[in-house]
């Protein structure tokens, strides 16, 4: 388990940390952008460990920071709220701003730097219109190609910025690009959002949002999303008893969605790199969403090397053609074909 | 009736002739003159209507409760929903 | 124990093991780097500062590489990177010394918000702090120089770090980069200075560094009290003369200077306003390096009596 992992799963481990062991700690942690959620974590641990003065002056300006986007957000739910108050679809917020609107505790020390909405497909031009209607403007300097990319293929029209204001707002009507293999209907997503009291918005219900957690992190190329999007499934996780009837449901709503192979390689990662155990009923019937053997061992390499560097000179892997093949590949080649194509990358990297 | 759209106590601060606020909602610092600076601190504890504002700042100003001071208590609110820091219920 | 007391090779190796680790003012830096000139600049420009020891916990640890590829040999460049984050593009390997000082600054610039940062000198006389904010055009980095060469301590050239806690200056001592004909004028005004070699045709021209006074580096956790905000504009030929400034004008000028305002939300706006009404606010104009320190030597030493 790498230092950072460690620490998140058990706060208690820095009790007995050596100096040395605190400077690699908060390397792993600006690395991995989880600098301000590591300072969350120990705050709430209270007197019980002493960081030294360089993590303290350190994390003093990671809170502030922290404080300054929580104040952005809550300003640009409020001015979304007032635009969308004549509208009657309904409106899901997702990722680190569902956190927030809904607080739930991935959102502890989450920075976020735009607002992800998902809209209905057939009520999509009357939400652009809207929000263009109170102010908010594309970029001006997207070429049409952009555009085009963005609204026939990423599932979202390009980013919109309230000239006054910095958050973007990406606004969504599916959560998938359709290009990919993995083909959702967002209809299913909108019947079982859950609406936030005193709000316009909904979010998802927490199986789908776990679902698109493992599924936006899996499925963009060099697993951008990275250490964090792990950590904060792993909260999700920990939210759910182990008895609750979400263990249940989650396996059939990834059968639903077409999410099974990335909720999979999620849950795989989780037991393996934070030590977390899924119920085991629920385990035993995502592991029936593995891979064939040599495509799980890429995978997996894949996953550890890039989320779980164990050493900061591993923090240098290179962002190589071997893992934007593997990233882009993997949705477009054939199984077969790409393994075996990647097995021998591997190998030769390796060696 | 007026009342704050902005969190309390109010962060204002005055130089002579005008004063900064900083909203505490928005983030936003604002540059106001003196009378819709006071307007806010007014209605920091209660809402008003737009005649109580203007009777109770024409006595502290002792200035004459007339339909032009109305006016420009009106203005001066104005200015400040365009702000946003205070709405009208 | 201070960065002279080490040799320049236990430096080197250092920097190409454990990491060179020093006191930058509030910060602890930790470079990790294989250059050796690089090395050797920083062990001559700041062996006033405070060594520290291979096992400190440092708030930034810095990468400066040099690239691989074809190119190595030929044309190399230095890259600069924290925990494997790349800010900027790579500089010409022969300027790696500007690039890790510009970075250092992106560094601090970017995650120190617990203060607010000014883009300003800041220089200290007879216990009381003089903050000079910059503009295009302001000559800012040329005055700073000029002021300390005539005896005034260096804080800092490139940021007005104000401790929000106490309203107080804090130190940040490092070299002043001088730019094209700069360099000149304060080579000829200050003579027994130290400065680095130039490097030319940088990214921002010609660059030449004048190093920190030994007595600023060691006095480099004192902070100060501002007494002063005067905003220098420099104009050629331009009669020397200071302007009072209404401090709701400073304030204004100094929030849309300042790096970090806005994400210090309340509580910057606090500090700003009270520094804007608590010291005395000025505009300076010069066309005259000698004419510009003289006068505000004589401001503070004025205040004294």
């Amino acid at each position: 388990m790498n230092i950072l992992i460690r620490v998140l799963t058990n706060g208690n481990e820095l009790k007995t940390f050596s100096a040395l062991q605190w400077d690699e700690l908060l390397r792993f942690a600006r690395n991995g952008k989880l600098m301000a959620t590591l300072s969350a974590m120990i705050n709430k641990l209270g007197g019980q460990i002493t960081p030294p003065k360089t993590a303290l002056h350190l994390f003093a300006g990671e809170k502030v920071r922290f404080d300054y986007m929580l104040l952005q957000v809550e300003r640009e739910l409020y001015e979304l709220e007032k635009a969308f108050k004549s509208t009657n679809f309904p409106i899901i917020l997702l990722k680190g701003a569902a956190y927030i609107a809904a607080d739930l505790k991935p959102a502890a020390g989450r920075l976020l730097s735009d607002i992800d909405i998902l809209v209905p497909k057939r009520h999509l031009a009357e939400a652009e219109a809207c929000l263009r209607k109170h102010g908010w403007q594309s970029d001006q300097d997207i070429s049409a190609y952009d555009e085009r990319y963005y609204r026939d293929w990423m599932h979202e029209i390009p980013p919109l910025r309230h000239p006054t204001r910095h958050l973007e707002v990406d606004m969504h009507y599916n959560l998938v690009p359709l290009t990919g293999r993995i083909k959702v209907d967002a209809e299913m997503l909108f019947s079982d959002a859950v609406k936030l009291p005193n709000s316009s918005f909904s979010v998802l219900s927490p199986v789908d949002r776990l679902l698109h957690s493992a599924t936006h992190l899996l499925y963009n190329d060099e697993l951008r999303g990275g250490i964090r999007d792990l950590a904060d499934m792993r909260l999700l996780c920990l939210a759910e008893a182990h008895d609750s009837p979400f263990w249940k449901t989650l396996p059939e709503r990834a059968k639903e969605l077409n999410m099974e192979r990335p909720l999979f390689y999620a849950l795989d990662a989780l037991e393996r790199l934070f030590a977390y155990s899924v119920p085991s009923d629920a385990m035993l019937k995502c592991r029936e969403f593995a891979p064939a053997t040599l495509q799980l061992f890429i995978m997996r390499r894949l996953i550890d090397r890039v989320l779980a560097p164990k050493t900061v000179d591993q923090f240098y892997v290179p962002v190589s053609e071997w893992l934007l093949f593997v990233r882009s590949h993997w949705l477009r080649m054939p199984p077969v074909m790409l393994c075996k194509h990647l097995f021998h990358k591997w190998r030769t990297n390796t060696q | 009736m007026y009342s704050l759209n902005t969190p309390t106590p109010i962060q204002c601060v005055d130089f002579n002739t005008h004063a900064f606020m900083y909203d505490r909602r928005t983030g936003e610092t604002h540059y106001l003159s003196l009378l819709p600076a006071e307007i806010l601190l007014l209605l920091e504890n209660q809402s008003r209507s737009a005649h109580d504002i203007a009777t109770i700042v024409a006595e502290a100003c002792e200035h004459p409760m007339t339909e032009e001071w109305q006016t420009s208590i009106d203005k001066a609110l104005d200015g400040l929903s365009q702000l946003d820091l205070i709405q009208q219920q | 124990m201070k960065i002279a007391d080490i040799s320049i090779r236990d430096g080197i190796k250092k920097a190409a093991t454990s990491g060179l680790r020093y006191q930058a003012g509030p910060f602890a830096v930790c470079i990790y780097t294989r250059n050796t000139s690089l090395v050797e600049l920083i062990l001559r420009f700041y062996n006033q500062s405070t060594l520290l020891e291979d096992d400190a916990v440092c708030q930034f640890h810095i990468d400066v590489l040099r690239s691989g590829g074809l190119r190595r040999f030929i044309r190399p460049k230095a890259i600069f990177s924290i925990d494997a984050i790349r800010p900027f593009d790579p500089y010409p390997y022969d300027q790696a010394f500007p690039m890790l000082e510009w970075g250092l600054n992106w560094c601090i610039g970017s995650t120190a918000h617990q203060y607010l940062i000014l883009h300003s000198a800041v220089v200290e006389r007879n216990g009381k702090a003089l903050v000079l904010p910059a503009q295009p055009g302001s000559g800012k980095s040329t005055l700073c120089a000029g002021l300390i060469s005539r005896g005034w301590r260096l804080l800092s050239d490139e940021f007005g770090i104000i401790d929000q806690k106490t309203g107080m200056m804090v130190p940040l001592p490092r070299v002043i980069p001088l730019k094209n004909e700069s360099i000149e004028l304060v080579q000829h005004y200050a003579p027994e200075a130290v400065f680095g070699p130039i490097f030319r045709k940088t990214r921002k021209g010609d660059v030449c560094h004048m190093a920190p006074p030994p007595s600023s580096l060691q006095r480099q956790l004192e902070q100060a009290k501002p007494a002063w905000v005067i905003f220098p504009k420099y104009k050629h030929g331009q009669k020397t003369e200071l302007k009072v400034e209404d401090k709701g004008v400073a304030f204004t000028r100094m929030s849309n200077n300042a790096f970090n305002y806005p994400m210090t939300m309340g509580r910057g706006f606090q500090t700003l306003t009270g520094l804007a009404k608590q010291a005395q606010c000025f505009s300076l104009q010069s066309g005259d390096l000698d004419e510009a320190v003289t006068l505000l030597t004589q401001l503070a030493d004025e205040c004294e009596t």
